[in-house]
């Protein structure tokens, strides 16, 4: 069962003429999605129609295999959990009651949602500090706070919006290496739009980029960052002056050069090659890296398609 | 023996929850329980309560006991036992009612909105519509249940020490429960209508307490200007007032019937229809 | 350029900045300024723009105290941290306003005008007002205020907050556009992943104190304590044969077509891992040093002082 089929959707808002979703034709599978889009995309406006809260004008979607718009599509929401961007936090009560008070909501009874408050927590890492008001709370507390309370009914599918924001370095990867265990242990597939390129990079394993209401690429993200043939990333030792740049150009174009990181399309494939320059130049290489799409330009390339042949 | 992993059990079971109204109603409850704010006022209330019900025994000494004959007299002037005095059982302090409403009342929805939490709430399985059940029903609940021992014990009391004669009519809980019934819900629709006018609960409180002495200073200016008595039919103390008068059977009701049933009716349905206009998921943006 | 001498920031009881020493010389080029959250980044960017005067120490900018110092303020830009703008002003009448203040007039406001919006993009839009513009539109006509008096310093506090992946890229452009004409850029973020795509050069602050300054390579070299890991792809077994032989390897572990090395002096061994390849001696298709970017280098310094 995908986790998500779409078949040329449209929605619309009420008395809009121009509808927010502009048939959508998508299948995903279970897995982490990431879901790039500039604000204002249609992000918003796709997951009210994947709670039901919007019908579908046109077309048809299942998702967990339940068809959308239809009678059970309100029942759906309880198979869903949700992480909003902003603080949806109930500043007066403790992560523990207000996580409790989430299960409930999705439909637990009120012990079992208890014992599953605690359990999640746990999950997240919140000790102690759960039975403090969420008031107290750091940013990276309040945020596994926001996850705990999408996972306490554990849910088959979950919604992460940004769910990186205001984190630090440290935080970041902690909230990113959750994600990543909600997936392998809970087999829970996740949907995560988040404007960092990096976090989509680290964690998922499919992708969804829209812009102005429709899709402009989907995906694996394997098929999408494709090996680049004969395009090789190098960095050296140290760093390289005018002249061994120049060199440089002997091995090939250099494409671009970054930071000490040379993009580079070689004249033959074998790095054997580019391993016997260095050693004629005096230079030690310390990356020698076949290059791959970075998802920068995927995303650049999905929104500013370029004509045929430019 | 096994090893246990150290991941979450399996899927819990979501079909034995209890409506999500109730879940909501509860949490309110449990909030207002922590609170505390309950304190001045059950004593305040405590205190009018067992005004009330000493008032009864004093009666029922007054009447028995012969030693207190030469008192009856002046006694009867200040207990009068007519429907006035049933009615004014539910008259626990109006004001010092309507100031909990405004002050419980107030948070209910702004807190909410403060919080974000309701675009949350509407991504589970919780419709517009239970969202304001729950929300008109705690605010109804509350001054319904601290009306009702008002109601009750002085009724039993009579009941206990006097029978059939006492000072409380025998019948007089079926006329004073729909009255307060009534009362209340005008209370919490006006409370709830409030705070989801409000951004955060204490410009609730604000809100509630603008409107209720808004609407009442409105109404008895028109009144006074043009002499006109049916506009008190707007003034919502009034109305909380009236009822049980107009359900006992009072002879001069602050507000009669017609007045009373249309005021009641307009005040519930605009508040009702501004909080669940105010509380639409379309509202808050996800 | 920049040269800071034991210079701390205390707000009251509060630490801002503990004692801090660093110089940045003159001359274009970008370089991030790095650290958790309360790390003491937004303090710096405060000393160095002279929004607050140091506790304690010296803070010099072109060799003079920038607090309240026109001759210093004059000369560099300041992007602040946030979005708070008056919605309902036209973005173009604002930046008149922010020109006027920096001391322009007449023609040459007008002139720096319309050549900050053209650095930014913005020429064509700077008629709207604020509120309906997208953050990233804001965060141009912020940069454009900061540009207009043609600062040599630009100082940014997490310019890229809220930004979506393409605003992101374009304003990136644009930095390495003015560093490339010789401004000298300091970007403050909390996200690695966008200072690495921008420079190599960090200042990376940790609980109010500067814990290094640097290129990512050189600080990486420097973290001695940690071996380098490098994947090795081509036949594992090959090139497993070989590395155990080398005396530097601390470590090795065998994946799917390629071996992981763990080595203590990289210097030492990659010369003759080099040579290897380069005879042909050992199957090597790919080298890829693991840890020697930003994200590991953040780690392995904040969780040594930690």
């Amino acid at each position: 069962m995908p986790l998500i089929a779409f078949e040329n959707l449209e929605v619309r808002y009420p008395a809009t003429p121009v509808p927010a979703l502009k048939g959508l034709s998508l299948r995903l599978e279970r897995g982490i999605v990431g879901l790039l889009g500039p604000n204002g995309s249609g992000k918003s406006t796709l997951l009210k129609a994947l709670l039901g809260l919007l019908t579908p004008s046109r077309g048809s979607g299942t998702v967990l295999g339940v068809p959308l718009g239809g009678a059970e599509a309100a029942r759906l929401r309880a198979r869903i959990g949700y992480m909003p961007e902003y603080d949806a936090l109930i500043e007066d009560a403790s992560a523990y009651e207000q996580v409790a008070f989430w299960g409930e909501l999705s439909g637990l009874a009120p012990e079992a949602a208890r014992d599953r408050a605690h359990e999640v927590l746990y999950f997240v890492g919140l000790d102690e500090a759960r039975y403090r008001p969420v008031s107290g709370y750091s940013t990276g507390m309040r945020q596994r706070v926001k996850l705990a309370q999408a996972l306490v009914h554990s849910p088959e599918l979950i919604f992460l919006d940004e769910p990186t924001n205001g984190l630090d370095p440290d935080g970041r990867r902690r909230m990113l290496d959750l994600v990543l265990r909600v997936h392998a242990e809970l087999g829970t597939g996740v949907i995560l739009a988040s404007h960092l390129l990096g976090d989509v990079e680290r964690v998922a394993d499919q992708l969804v980029i829209l812009d102005q209401g429709q899709i402009k690429a989907a995906g694996s993200m394997a098929g999408l960052r494709k090996a680049l043939a004969r395009r090789v990333e190098l960095r050296f030792l140290d760093p390289l002056d005018a002249a061994q740049e120049a060199a440089l150009a002997e091995l090939g174009a250099v494409l671009e050069a970054r930071n000490g990181l040379y993009d580079l399309e070689l004249t033959e494939a074998d790095p054997t090659a580019t391993f016997r320059w260095a050693e004629a130049q005096g230079l030690t290489l310390i990356q020698l890296t076949p290059r791959h799409d970075r998802l920068d330009e995927v995303l650049l390339r999905a929104l500013h398609p370029q004509p045929a042949g430019a | 023996m096994p090893i246990y992993a150290p991941t979450l059990p399996p899927a819990p079971d979501l079909s034995l929850g209890q409506p999500p109204a109730l879940v909501l109603m509860r949490f309110d409850f449990a909030r207002l329980w922590r609170q505390k704010i309950g304190r001045f006022f059950g004593f305040a209330f405590l205190f009018l309560l067992l005004w009330k019900v000493a008032r009864i025994y004093i009666d029922f000494l007054l009447q028995t006991n012969q030693t207190f004959k030469p008192m009856q007299q002046w006694a009867n002037a200040i207990l009068t036992q007519g429907a006035a005095f049933q009615a004014d059982l539910l008259n626990p302090a109006s004001y010092l009612l309507w100031f909990l409403v405004a002050l419980v009342g107030g948070g209910l929805v702004a807190r909410d909105t403060l919080y974000r939490v309701r675009p949350l709430m509407y991504a589970h399985p919780v419709a517009p519509k239970d969202y304001l059940l729950a929300k008109l029903g705690f605010a109804s609940a509350l001054p319904f249940g601290i009306l009702l021992p008002f109601a009750l014990l002085p009724w039993a009391m009579s009941l206990v020490l006097a029978g059939a004669h006492g000072p409380v009519w025998v019948t007089a809980p079926l006329r004073l429960l729909p009255a307060m019934a009534i009362s209340s819900l005008l209370m919490g629709s006006l409370a709830v209508g409030a705070s989801s006018m409000a951004a955060t609960p204490r410009a609730g409180i604000g809100w509630v307490l603008g409107l209720v002495l808004g609407a009442g200073t409105l109404a008895s200016m028109i009144h006074g200007l043009t002499g006109l008595k049916a506009i008190d039919g707007l003034n919502p103390v009034m109305l909380a007032e009236a009822w049980p008068q107009l359900l006992v059977g009072v002879d001069k009701p602050l507000v009669a019937w017609v007045p009373a049933l249309l005021g009641t009716a307009f005040h519930i349905g605009l508040w009702t229809w501004v909080a669940a206009r105010r509380t639409r998921p379309s509202e808050a943006v996800i | 350029m920049i040269s800071l001498d034991r210079a701390s920031l205390r707000y009251g009881p509060i630490l801002g900045l503990s004692p801090t020493t660093f110089e940045l010389p003159d001359g274009g080029g970008i370089t991030g300024l790095l650290g958790p959250n309360g790390a003491g980044k937004s303090s710096l960017l405060q000393l160095l723009s002279g929004l607050l005067p140091p506790s304690g120490g010296e803070v010099r900018i072109f060799g003079e105290a920038p607090f309240r110092n026109p001759a210093v303020l004059a000369r560099l830009g300041l992007v602040p941290e946030g979005d708070r703008l008056p919605t309902g002003l036209r973005a173009d009448r604002w930046l008149r306003m922010m020109g006027e203040l920096a001391g322009l007039s007449g023609e040459a406001l007008r002139a720096a005008t319309a050549q900050a919006l053209e650095t930014v993009g913005m020429a064509d839009r700077a008629h709207l007002t604020f509120a309906r513009m997208s953050k990233g539109m804001r965060q141009r006509i912020r940069l454009a205020q900061a540009l207009m008096h043609g600062p040599e310093l630009l100082i940014l506090d997490e310019p890229f907050n809220g930004l979506d992946p393409e605003a992101r890229l374009n304003l990136m452009a644009l930095l390495r556009d003015l560093a490339g004409q010789g401004t000298r850029i300091l970007v403050s973020s909390h996200i690695l992943g966008e200072i690495a795509q921008l420079t190599d050069r960090i200042l990376l602050l940790f609980r109010g104190r500067l814990l290094a300054e640097g290129s990512v390579t050189e600080i990486r070299q420097l973290l001695d304590r940690h071996p380098v890991e490098l994947r090795l792809t081509g036949e594992a077994q090959a090139l497993a044969r070989w590395a155990v032989e080398q005396p530097e390897l601390a470590a090795l572990r065998m994946e799917e077509g390629s071996i992981v090395i763990s080595v203590r002096s990289p210097r030492d061994i990659l010369p003759r891992l080099q040579k290897a390849a380069a005879q042909g001696g050992i199957p090597l298709r790919a080298l890829d040093p693991l840890d020697l970017n930003l994200d590991a280098v953040f780690q392995y310094l904040t969780k040594d002082h930690a």
